[in-house]
């Protein structure tokens, strides 16, 4: 069952844009306009870096998925077991180049995995910070200043596609006894209430696991009070739906060819191995993975 | 020679040996020989489905880049932690073998390291070095005039301080026994090379040193095991052998393949592999050193 979803969008800090001259309502879109802001900002001197991630695989997944570009072949592993990885061609290259170029450039700064990345956009450090929605609340609250959110940063003249859910969602395993899945079945209940549903995305971030409490949250003005806590959900509904790209992967070995991602980036970033390799590298890791896996688990 | 001990209870030695023998038998002798068989086929987590593929899993792994620089990874790192640990070690426990006022608190504020877990010490370093809010970057970047201290993104950076925190966590330790070894060392001795006119430096090295064989054998043996197998909490917190793989130690790689990546015909190829080079320094280890080593009394 569904529970902690999210996507990635952008932070940034208003009074960070303020103090170096960009107007506080104009975020960047695209990322051309990430590194031409980062310039000015970098320029300004308010901050030694202009932004981070969180997540490093995941916010390169999701500039994929962005722009309806397909991680695996077999429809990102949906219509089948996927074969291959088919991001390492010249979109996937020019996403790596650019991001190397902008840490070369100082105004990105390597986060490291998960949310190590968020302290030091919450203590003014940076002032952007691509991360997990469900990010919001935590922010908001230990921020002294003002967060405005918007859409992932696009590139520019590609196909549009939609940011991939995160998160998490709760499963239920077989062979459990009558009663302990009584309990089980009292827990998801729970977890499906209106108000926990509530609560739970007033405190993270999360998408509200129901329409009824999305309604309400609607009713009681809860988005015109904090315009922030919008932005997931327009940038959700305003991508598409329909493709297999839009909607995110389904790999066996993901955890680890993610893991091998990043690698792959530090590597990169660290200026070890070319933009190009490191992404040859990762493509070639990752399809031994493929490979492996459809042997155990094909036909 | 058994029937003289025990007169008339041929099977009490084996009885009363049997549960040790169960112990290790159920413990390690048993996975130890399971993982070998593993190591000759890959299988799905649950081992549903296994197939069995002879030498393949060590083929990888000795054709793996990564697994060779996983190697030339953890003996950097070993070789930190046991040169630089002991040396330093030494030192402060030959300045704590001294009577000087508040030795007590001095002896406690320098081992207490020892009694934290590695997660909070993970935590203490790499917020202590954390790229934009650290406080270690921040002071070089004000004395260097702007250099900008990024472990994250550079790895052997990120080697030395991983290197350092595992020293540091394991100091109080050596310090004790350093310290246990000193107080042993005869005052006679060195009274005697003091009356023949050595210099302090020299007794030092002609006896105290000498004299600690026993306790420095132990201790090497003591890190290196240390550094091989016990630093895992402490790589996880910080920097997950990342950047690239600059961190990633053997025992970290194994865990990483078998109980993230669930890779378990890999990483038990991996094990016995860590086993057969540890034994193997163990035994050049304590066959040189145990040998060399002094034993008063």
């Amino acid at each position: 069952m569904p529970f902690n979803s999210s996507t990635a969008m952008l932070y940034y800090n208003k009074d960070l844009f303020k103090a170096a001259g960009l107007d506080p309502n104009k975020p960047p879109t695209t990322w051309k306009e990430m590194e031409e802001y980062g310039e000015k900002i970098l320029a300004s001197g308010v901050v030694d870096y202009v932004y981070s991630t969180g997540w490093p695989d995941w916010i390169f997944e999701q500039a994929l998925a962005i722009h309806d570009h397909l991680y695996a072949d077999n429809d990102n592993g949906r219509s089948g077991l996927a074969t291959k990885v088919v991001f390492n061609d010249d979109f996937g290259q020019m996403i790596i180049d650019t991001w190397t170029r902008l840490h070369n450039k100082g105004i990105y700064i390597f986060g490291g995995a998960e949310y190590s990345a968020n302290s030091a956009f919450k203590a003014g450090q940076i002032a952007m910070l691509i991360q997990s929605t469900s990010s919001l609340a935590g922010i908001l609250k230990a921020s002294e200043f003002k967060v405005g959110t918007s859409f992932y940063p696009r590139f520019e003249g590609y196909p549009v596609g939609n940011s991939v859910i995160g998160g998490g969602s709760i499963w239920v395993t077989k062979g459990q006894s009558e009663e302990e899945l009584r309990g089980v079945w009292e827990f998801l209940k729970y977890t499906g209430q209106k108000d926990i549903a509530i609560q739970w995305h007033k405190g993270t971030g999360y998408f509200p696991v129901s329409g009824a409490a999305l309604k309400t949250l609607l009713d009681e003005g809860w988005f015109s009070a904090d315009q922030a806590f919008l932005t997931a959900f327009l940038q959700i509904l305003s991508g598409r739906r329909d493709t297999a790209a839009s909607t995110g992967v389904r790999l066996g070995p993901f955890v680890a060819m993610r893991e091998i991602f990043v690698s792959s980036l530090e590597k990169s970033l660290a200026g070890q191995l070319s933009p190009k390799d490191a992404l040859n590298e990762a493509e070639e890791k990752m399809n031994l993975l493929l490979k492996d896996y459809l042997e155990l688990y094909g036909k | 020679m058994h029937e003289d001990r025990f007169p008339g209870h041929k099977f009490l030695p084996y009885l009363l040996i049997a549960p040790s023998i169960a112990v290790i038998f159920i413990f390690l002798i048993g996975p130890f020989g399971q993982s070998i068989y593993e190591s000759f086929f890959v299988s799905t987590p649950f081992g549903t489905r296994t197939i069995y593929v002879g030498l393949r899993n060590y083929i990888r792994l000795f054709s793996s880049p990564d697994y060779l620089n996983s190697v030339a990874v953890t003996f950097k790192f070993a070789a930190f932690v046991i040169i630089i640990g002991l040396s330093i070690s030494l030192a402060i426990a030959q300045l704590l073998n001294q009577k000087i006022r508040g030795v007590g608190f001095y002896q406690v504020a320098l081992i207490w390291t020892y009694a934290i877990s590695p997660t909070i010490a993970g935590v203490i370093w790499a917020s202590m070095f954390a790229p934009a809010t650290g406080l270690i970057p921040y002071i070089i970047s004000i004395l260097s005039g702007g250099y900008k201290m990024n472990w994250m993104t550079n790895g052997q950076l990120a080697l030395l301080i991983v290197s350092a925190a595992a020293t540091w966590k394991m100091l109080g330790y050596n310090i004790i026994f350093f310290l246990a070894g000193l107080q042993n060392v005869p005052g006679e001795f060195l009274e005697a090379a003091q009356i023949d006119g050595a210099s302090p430096w020299k007794a030092f090295w002609r006896i105290t040193f000498p004299m600690l064989s026993p306790t420095t054998s132990f201790l090497l043996f003591v890190n290196m095991l240390y550094a091989f197998f016990q630093v895992f909490g402490l790589i996880d917190i910080m920097t997950h052998g990342g950047p690239g793989n600059a961190t990633e130690l053997l025992v970290y790689k194994l865990y990483r393949d078998g109980f993230i990546y669930l890779n378990t015909g890999f990483a038990s190829a991996q094990s016995f592999v860590i086993f057969f080079v540890i034994s193997a320094v163990a035994i050049i280890q304590l066959r040189i050193v145990t040998r060399k080593a002094i034993y008063f009394r």
